[in-house]
C-alpha cells in the first residue's frame, strides 16, 4: 500500500514479534518493543491443554493494551476447566538509542481474577542488526521461578512481601496493592532474524507455572524455551514453540492496522467535472420569471444527483443563491458527498447563481450549512493544493432550521425492505465459549416524513446453539440482561423492534429524538433524547429519559412485569489525536445508578477501537463474577475495506462478562453519531475526499 | 471436529441465504459478495484477453464510432487494462477525460495531472517543472520539483515529492525522477506542440500508464 509515502525509511533488521501472550515479547517473557502504532493483533496460542486467545492493539505508538480469554484445562472451575479473562498493558518508557537499550515495563491480568498477575521492567539491545537481546526483572508469576528478595524493598520494606487478595473469587478488581510487590526473578533473552521470514526466538523463562503444574497441566523440565516465528503473509506469522524442555506449543498471529485501507481513493465511478463559466456570463437573470427554465432546472439536478447516490430533500433557489438540503446515501465520508453536490450544482445551476449552501440532511433534520463560492469550486477543480484551497474558503456553520420546500415527491411517504440473512456470535460462555445463531432478518422502513420513521425489524432463526443449554441466571438483581439466554431460546420468530421514531430540531444547536414501541428485543417502551452540538465544537452534551418495560421471552407483543424509568446525561468530548472521551451519568436498567467512562480512539477513515467501564451502586459481591461492567468496541467502517463507497459501520462489543449491573437500554437512533459526521470536525476530518 | 464441521455447515448455509436475499439487503456487500463469487465460480475461465488484443478492440471501436472528438487511448500495463476516454471538460488550462466505466484521467499539457476511479488514484499533482521541460526546445533540464498527491489510509492527502530531470532525444523527452524509495523514467512525444503519445508513471500502487492521442 502507499503507507510508505512521507515516512523515511528505516532499517528495521528484526521484526516485531509477539510472545505466547499476544503481547510483546519473545515466549513467556516481555521485551522491550513495540508494534507499529494502531496495529491490532489477535494471536491464538496452544500448547498441551491451554489456551490462549489474546486481542491487543497499540493505543499509542508506546502504549500496548491486551485482552485475553484462556481456557486452562484441568485447573478447576466449570467442568474441570479454567476459563479466565484477563487484560494488560505494556509502555515503553524510552527508545532505543545507539548505545542505551530500550526500556519497557509492563502489567500482566491487572484486572481478572489474577492467574496471569504479574509486573515486570525489562531492556531490550539490538546487538547486531540481525541480533537482539533482551534482559528484565518480574514480580508475581514472573517471579515464580529463581526469586530473590524484592530490590525495590530497600526504598520501603512492605514491597518484600505480596500481599493475598481476598477478592480474587470474582476478579475484575484492579489489583494495584500487589504491583511490583514479593519477590522479583530475572529472565533474559534472544531474537535473532534468521531469514526476512523467519525469527527464531530463545529465552530463560522465570515463570514456573505453579498452578499447571500442580493441576498436571505441565511437565517442567527446563527453563529455557525455544520458538521459530514465521511471517506466513503480510499479516499472518505463525509460531512454534518447545517449551519448559517437555512440550511444544502452536500459535497464529493475525494483524490488521485499522490505518491500512485497501483502496484508499475507492474504485467507483469518477464525479461530474466541473462546467466552468464563461467570463462575464453570470449577469443574466431573466431565468429567474421563467418557470420553464426553473423546472428543468430541478429535473437537471434531481437526476444528476440521484446518479451520484445523493438526495435532493430541499432546494430553495434565489438569482444569485442557492440552498439544497441533501441526504447522503451513498458515501461513507460526508466531504465527499459535500464536494460531488457542488460539482454537480456547477453543471445545472444557471450563472448568476454564485453562492451555494449545501445542507447535509440526517434523519430528516438539516445538520450543517457548507458555504461555498461557485468561482472557488472552479478556480480550485485542478489545483495541486484543491482541497486546502477549498477548505480554506468554505464556511462550516449551524443549519437554517427553517426547511426549504420539497421538490422530490417520490421522498416522502416512502417505503424501504429487505430480506437477508443474519449471523450474531455469543461469546465467553465457559459450556461453549463462542456460540452462533443464523436465520433470516426482515427490515422495513416507512419514512412517512422528514424525520418521521416506522420501522420494523422481524428475525427468524433456522439454526444455531445460541440459546442451547443455556444456564440459568443467578443475578441477585433483578434480571435485566441475565436473561439473555432465554431470549434467545425461545425467539425462534421474534419480533426485533417495531418502533416509530421522530427526529427533530428544537433549536439552535439542539437535536431531538423521541422512539417509542418495541425498542430493542427485551424491551419495550419510550424513549426520549436531546442532544445540545454546536457545529464548531468538540464538546456535546445530552440527555436521555426512558420508560421501558421488559418484554416476553418469546419477543412476541407481550410484557413481563418489570419496569423501570431510566436515563443519563451524557458528555461527549473530542480530546485530540483522535481521541474521543464519553462520560454517561444516570440510572441503569435495574435502578442501579452510576456511571460508565469510554474511550476510543477513532481513526479518519472510520475505524473505531475502544473500551469502557461502568461502576454504578450496585456492590461487586451484589453483580457478581467480573464486579463491574467494562468491554472494548470496535467500529468497522465497510468503505476502506471494500474499496468501495458505503455508509456501512460494523460495530462490535466484546463484553466479558454480561450481567445486570450496569446495563444500558439499546436503543436504535441515538443522536450524537448521526449529528457529528457533518460537523465541522466530521467534516474537515475527511476533507481529503471533497474532489474524490 | 464436530465443532469444526458443524460451523462449516453454518457457513454454507449463510452463503445459501445470501444467495436469496432481495429487497435493500441485495445492496448488502455480504451478499454481493457472495453472489459474485458464485457467478464467476458458474463461468466459464477464459482467460482475460491480452494487452493488444485490448488494444485492437478499443481501437476499432473508436474507429467505428467515427466522430471527429478528441480522444485518448490509455494503457495500464499492470492492471492488464485499455480504455478510450474523450474529453468531457476543460477548466483552468486542465481536460478531463472520461471513459464509460466512470474512470477520469485529468491532464495539462498532456501531463497526467489527476486520475479517478482506478483505486489508490492520482488526486492531485504539481507538474509545472514537467510542463516546462516539455514546452522547452533545450536538450536538457536543470533538475526541478513535482508533487503528486494520494490519499494514505486514512484517507488523509499525503504528497509524494519526486526530483526530476529531463533530457530530449530526437524523438521525445525523457524525464527521470527520483523518489526516496524509487526512480521512475516518463517520457512524452510532442507533435506540433501537443503531446501525442507518451509513458507516466502514476504513483506505487498504479505504474505506469500509456497514453495514445488520437485525433
Amino acid at each position: 500500500m502507499s503507507a510508505w509515502i512521507g515516512e523515511t525509511a528505516t532499517a528495521q533488521n528484526i521484526r516485531f514479534s509477539y510472545s505466547s501472550y499476544g503481547t510483546p515479547g519473545l515466549i513467556d517473557m516481555p521485551t522491550a518493543t513495540a508494534p507499529p502504532d494502531a496495529e491490532l493483533a489477535t494471536t491464538l496460542f496452544h500448547f498441551q491443554d491451554n489456551s490462549r486467545a489474546t486481542l491487543s492493539f497499540q493505543v499509542t505508538p508506546r502504549l500496548t493494551a491486551s485482552f485475553r480469554y484462556s481456557l486452562l484445562d484441568g485447573l478447576g472451575g466449570v467442568r474441570d476447566a479454567l476459563y479466565d479473562r484477563s487484560f494488560d498493558i505494556h509502555y515503553v518508557l524510552w527508545g532505543e538509542g545507539r548505545l542505551r537499550p530500550a526500556v519497557a515495563f509492563g502489567l500482566r491480568d491487572f484486572v481478572g481474577t489474577g492467574v496471569y498477575s504479574s509486573e515486570y521492567i525489562v531492556a531490550t539491545k539490538t546487538i547486531t542488526p540481525r541480533l537482539q537481546a533482551t534482559v528484565g526483572i518480574g514480580w508475581g508469576r514472573l517471579a515464580s521461578n529463581g526469586g530473590f528478595t524484592n530490590p525495590l524493598g530497600a526504598l520501603d520494606s512492605s514491597l518484600k512481601s505480596r500481599p493475598v487478595t481476598a477478592s480474587s473469587s470474582l476478579g475484575g478488581q484492579i489489583e494495584s496493592t500487589q504491583w511490583f510487590r514479593g519477590d522479583a526473578a530475572i529472565f533474559a533473552g534472544l531474537a535473532w532474524q534468521a531469514t526476512d521470514d523467519l525469527q527464531v526466538k530463545l529465552e530463560y523463562s522465570s515463570d514456573d507455572y505453579p498452578q499447571e503444574e500442580a493441576g498436571g497441566l505441565i511437565d517442567r523440565r527446563s527453563q529455557v524455551n525455544l520458538a521459530l516465528d514465521y511471517r506466513w503473509r503480510d499479516g499472518v506469522s505463525l509460531q512454534a514453540f518447545y517449551l519448559y524442555g517437555s512440550t511444544f506449543g502452536v500459535a497464529l498471529n493475525i494483524i490488521n492496522n485499522p490505518k491500512a485501507s485497501r483502496a484508499p481513493s475507492g474504485n467507483h465511478p469518477a464525479p461530474f467535472p466541473v462546467r466552468a463559466r464563461a467570463p462575464g456570463a453570470g449577469r443574466d437573470l431573466g431565468w429567474v420569471t421563467n418557470p420553464t427554465v426553473q423546472r428543468s432546472t430541478r429535473d437537471l439536478l434531481m437526476a444528476s444527483l440521484e446518479n451520484e447516490g445523493i438526495a435532493v430533500e430541499g432546494l430553495d433557489l434565489q438569482g444569485t443563491r442557492v440552498r439544497i438540503n441533501i441526504r447522503n446515501t451513498r458515501y461513507g465520508f460526508a466531504a465527499e458527498a459535500i464536494g460531488r453536490t457542488a460539482r454537480v450544482l456547477t453543471r445545472v445551476m444557471p450563472d448568476s447563481v454564485e453562492t451555494f449552501v449545501i445542507v447535509p440532511t440526517d434523519l430528516g433534520m438539516p445538520i450543517s450549512a457548507v458555504t461555498l463560492k461557485r468561482n472557488d469550486i472552479e478556480r480550485y477543480e485542478h489545483d495541486v493544493d484543491g482541497a486546502e484551497q477549498i477548505l480554506a474558503r468554505a464556511e462550516i456553520g449551524e443549519a437554517p432550521l427553517r426547511l426549504p420546500a420539497r421538490i422530490d415527491a417520490d421522498l416522502y411517504p416512502s417505503f424501504n425492505w429487505s430480506l437477508g440473512p443474519y449471523f450474531r456470535v455469543g461469546l465467553f460462555d465457559p459450556d461453549f465459549p463462542i456460540r452462533t445463531d443464523y436465520g433470516l432478518l426482515l427490515t422495513a422502513e416507512w419514512a412517512l416524513a422528514p424525520g418521521l420513521y416506522a420501522t420494523g425489524s422481524l428475525r427468524h432463526r433456522l439454526g444455531g446453539n445460541i440459546g442451547d443449554d443455556i444456564r440459568a441466571s443467578d443475578s441477585v438483581l433483578p434480571r435485566v440482561r441475565s436473561d439473555a439466554g432465554l431470549y434467545a431460546q425461545e425467539g425462534e420468530t421474534a419480533l426485533e423492534t417495531l418502533t416509530l421514531a421522530y427526529y427533530f430540531r428544537p433549536g439552535q444547536n439542539l437535536y431531538g429524538r423521541v422512539t417509542m414501541g418495541y425498542l430493542e428485543a427485551q424491551y419495550a417502551g419510550i424513549s426520549a433524547e436531546l442532544l445540545w452540538k454546536p457545529v464548531d465544537s468538540r464538546l456535546a452534551v445530552g440527555a436521555e429519559l426512558n420508560y421501558v418495560k421488559q418484554r416476553d421471552f418469546d419477543q412476541g407483543f407481550g410484557l413481563r412485569d418489570y419496569d423501570i424509568v431510566t436515563g443519563h446525561v451524557s458528555a461527549y468530548w473530542e480530546l485530540g489525536n483522535g481521541f474521543h472521551a464519553q462520560l454517561d451519568v444516570g440510572r441503569y436498567l435495574a435502578g442501579d445508578w452510576g456511571a460508565t467512562v469510554s474511550i476510543d480512539r477513532e481513526f479518519r477513515n472510520g475505524w473505531r477501537v475502544g473500551a469502557y467501564a461502568t461502576l454504578t451502586d450496585v456492590s461487586f459481591d451484589d453483580f457478581g463474577e467480573g464486579s463491574f461492567d467494562k468491554g472494548l468496541r470496535f467500529v468497522i467502517p465497510l468503505e476502506p475495506l471494500i474499496g468501495r463507497p458505503s455508509r456501512q459501520r460494523y460495530a462490535a462489543q466484546i463484553q466479558p462478562l454480561s450481567r445486570d449491573g450496569g446495563a444500558r437500554l439499546r436503543v436504535n437512533g441515538r443522536l450524537y453519531e448521526s449529528v457529528r459526521a457533518f460537523h465541522a470536525s466530521g467534516l474537515e476530518s475527511s476533507w481529503g475526499r471533497f474532489w474524490r | 471436529m464436530g465443532k469444526v464441521l458443524e460451523m462449516m455447515r453454518h457457513a454454507f448455509f449463510m452463503m445459501f441465504l445470501a444467495l436469496v436475499a432481495c429487497g435493500g439487503a441485495a445492496n448488502d456487500p455480504f451478499v454481493s459478495a457472495v453472489r459474485n463469487g458464485v457467478a464467476r465460480l458458474g463461468a466459464p475461465s477464459t482467460p482475460p484477453p491480452s494487452l493488444e488484443e485490448q488494444r485492437a478492440a478499443v481501437l476499432q471501436d473508436v474507429a467505428a464510432a467515427g466522430g471527429t472528438d478528441p480522444v485518448l487511448i490509455v494503457e495500464l500495463p499492470r492492471q492488464q487494462a485499455v480504455a478510450s476516454l474523450v474529453a468531457a471538460a476543460e477548466n483552468q488550462g486542465a481536460t478531463t477525460w472520461l471513459d464509460a466505466n466512470g474512470v477520469s484521467i485529468v491532464t495539462r499539457g498532456g501531463i497526467v495531472i489527476a486520475t479517478r476511479g482506478l483505486g489508490n488514484d492520482v488526486m492531485a499533482s504539481d507538474v509545472s517543472g514537467s510542463r516546462a521541460a516539455v514546452a522547452s526546445k533545450s536538450a536538457g533540464s536543470d533538475s526541478y520539483a513535482r508533487t503528486q498527491r494520494y490519499l494514505n489510509g486514512e484517507g488523509q492527502l499525503t504528497s509524494l515529492n519526486l526530483r526530476c530531470s529531463a533530457r530530449r532525444t530526437s524523438a521525445r523527452l525523457e524525464e527521470t525522477c527520483t523518489t526516496p524509495q524509487t526512480t521512475i523514467t516518463n517520457w512524452y512525444q510532442t507533435k506540433s506542440g501537443n503531446t501525442v503519445a507518451s509513458k507516466q508513471w502514476l504513483g506505487p500502487d498504479l505504474g505506469y500508464a500509456l497514453l495514445q492521442r488520437l485525433r
